[in-house]
């Protein structure tokens, strides 16, 4: 799979017919045969079912019929979203774990877009941990360097974007597994808004947590796959009836108010991490936008309210799974839903009652000031697989706090976050920032991001891959 | 606690002590939280703070799925 594929690119190229879906979904199948094995993306590959989609895609083209900007291209969903015709671990040891009378609307979306399904990825069990460690079914691997951490826990659905496995997928973030993973492998995730994609079809870990997004390896193809799969879905009760608006996101970010946090997000840093999320808004600020350092309203609370509410939440939806058969858990994920189970109902509806307060003056004091917050996604670059998973189970479980410590506040505030890259680390490990933005604006948030991505000279792909 | 095994189990422990620390911390954040400040607020507040003009009709919260799902 060519470094320079696109969505966008090959998209354009397949409705001009200078490429035919089925060479493009050749050349992805070949590429998870050759590097899957080490790479650990998928859980399962539909290559049949792929191969009939692409060539059926490729009889519409022929006969002059183009769905759209993602006609015939392939793409791939984490493996807790519900297709028709194949198992939903969740990443657990019960090969259909999720069984739903829907499919994943998101899916169905993209589907009935043009866009080509190869399969399922690999993700954490049960979207709990944010490094892509998977006792069931192998451990995710970034494709940037040996032995370590893919990130998670939509850790194949970055993955396989990064090493050509797929040109874009879709991932879950609950305390920041899309933006993570994205941030580990070096490519673009957005976790949208709350209520702006559907959570139908879609295993649930935590109801008023859970966001579904897109993972590509551009800010356009990202755009692109958010056009497909966002907006009002009846299945989802929490779905907003807002109407998508994804205009301006091309536009020039002169005169744009940009958001520098002055506590907790540049606290505890590694140096290169701080290094190059500060030189990518001095890059903006050169293309005219206006820096501003501000304090945020207590990100620290923002995150340990969504543990509480993420922890109670997804104790209520797999209480069966953990008290019949709790041996078949990674003991940190057991645990992390065994906290759950002993939240008490008092501190659960006090945890959304401040959220509602945070949510409240974040807006207020935030975003009267500024149209966007950039802040670093985590603390360090793809850590050491090894290393994450060593000690006890409260080290574990201490550690996978501190490394989701930068995205869980902006769950816990439902706003649309973008993960995307922003450098390389000396050692080869990718670098990333975040852009956050006002509810349902995903566009201002796209914008500031396209503008950093031309600064940075665009997609750059593993040297592994 | 519903967390299977005994005290000594550093499981468990780590279970039981972060619950409290979660706990403890609402304990002080929730002090100072207004009687009006309601569970469903933080939907309203993304839909307040929404820019533009489009509408604001929030995700219909009675309109709940009828499709049924499961976890095996």
């Amino acid at each position: 799979v060519s470094a320079d594929w696109t969505l966008a690119r090959l998209g354009a190229a397949v409705a001009a017919r200078r490429i035919s879906p089925v060479e493009i979904t050749e050349a992805c199948l070949a590429a998870i045969a050759k590097l899957d094995a080490r790479l650990r993306a998928f859980i399962t590959v539909d290559g049949e079912g792929a191969r009939a989609t692409a060539r059926a895609r490729e009889a519409e083209v022929m006969a002059g019929r183009v769905r759209g900007p993602l006609h015939g291209l392939p793409v791939a969903h984490k493996d807790l979203c519900r297709v028709a015709g194949a198992p939903t671990s969740c990443g657990t040891a019960t090969a259909d774990y999720f069984v739903a009378d829907v499919e994943c609307t998101a899916a169905v979306r993209l589907r009935e877009a043009g866009a080509v399904t190869l399969g399922k990825l690999s993700m954490s069990e049960l979207a709990v941990g944010p490094f892509g460690d998977n006792a069931h079914h192998g451990d995710a691997v970034t494709p940037w360097r040996a032995g370590h951490c893919a990130g998670g826990s939509s850790s194949g659905s970055a993955v396989a974007v990064a090493a050509g496995l797929a040109l874009g997928t879709l991932g879950s973030d609950t305390g920041g597994s899309i933006r993570l993973p994205a941030a580990c492998c070096g490519v673009v995730g957005l976790k949208p808004t709350y209520g702006r994609v559907s959570r139908a079809g879609v295993m649930p870990l935590s109801w008023s947590m859970d966001h579904v997004g897109p993972l590509a390896r551009t800010v356009e193809d990202a755009a692109l796959l958010l056009g497909v799969i966002a907006g009002h879905d009846p299945r989802d009760a929490t779905s907003s009836r807002r109407p998508v608006d994804l205009d301006g996101w091309r536009e020039p970010v002169a005169g744009l108010r940009i958001g520098v946090p002055e506590n907790y997000y540049f606290d505890g840093l590694e140096s290169e991490v701080e290094g190059a999320v500060r030189a990518a808004a001095e890059a903006l600020a050169r293309q005219g936008a206006r820096l501003r350092a501000l304090r945020v309203p207590d990100p620290a609370l923002a995150a340990d309210v969504g543990t509480l509410v993420a922890r109670a939440e997804s104790a209520s939806i797999h209480a069966r799974l953990v008290r019949e058969r709790p041996e078949t858990l990674q003991p940190a994920v057991r645990t992390r839903l065994e906290v759950g189970l002993a939240v008490t109902a008092y501190d659960y509806l006090q945890a959304l009652r401040v959220r509602a307060r945070l949510a409240r003056t974040f807006a207020t004091e935030v975003f009267g000031e500024v149209d966007v917050v950039l802040a670093p996604v985590v603390p360090e670059p793809a850590p050491v697989l090894a290393a994450v998973k060593a000690g006890t189970v409260e080290d574990v479980v201490r550690r996978m706090g501190r490394f989701s410590r930068l995205t869980r506040p902006f769950n816990t505030l439902g706003l649309p976050a973008l993960a995307l890259p922003c450098g390389v680390s000396a050692d080869g490990r990718p670098l990333a920032l975040q852009i956050v933005g006002r509810p349902f604006d995903e566009a201002t948030v796209l914008r500031v991001g396209v503008a950093w991505e031309r600064e940075a000279g665009g997609w750059r792909p593993p040297p592994a891959a | 606690v519903a967390a299977t095994g005994g005290a000594n189990d550093p499981r468990q422990r780590a279970v039981v002590a972060a619950a409290a620390d979660l706990a403890a911390v609402m304990e002080r954040a929730a002090a100072d939280l207004g009687l009006a400040e309601e569970p469903a607020g933080f939907t309203v507040a993304l839909e307040t703070a929404a820019s533009g003009d489009a509408s604001t009709a929030s995700g219909d919260a009675s309109a709940a799925s009828g499709d049924a799902a499961a976890t095996r």
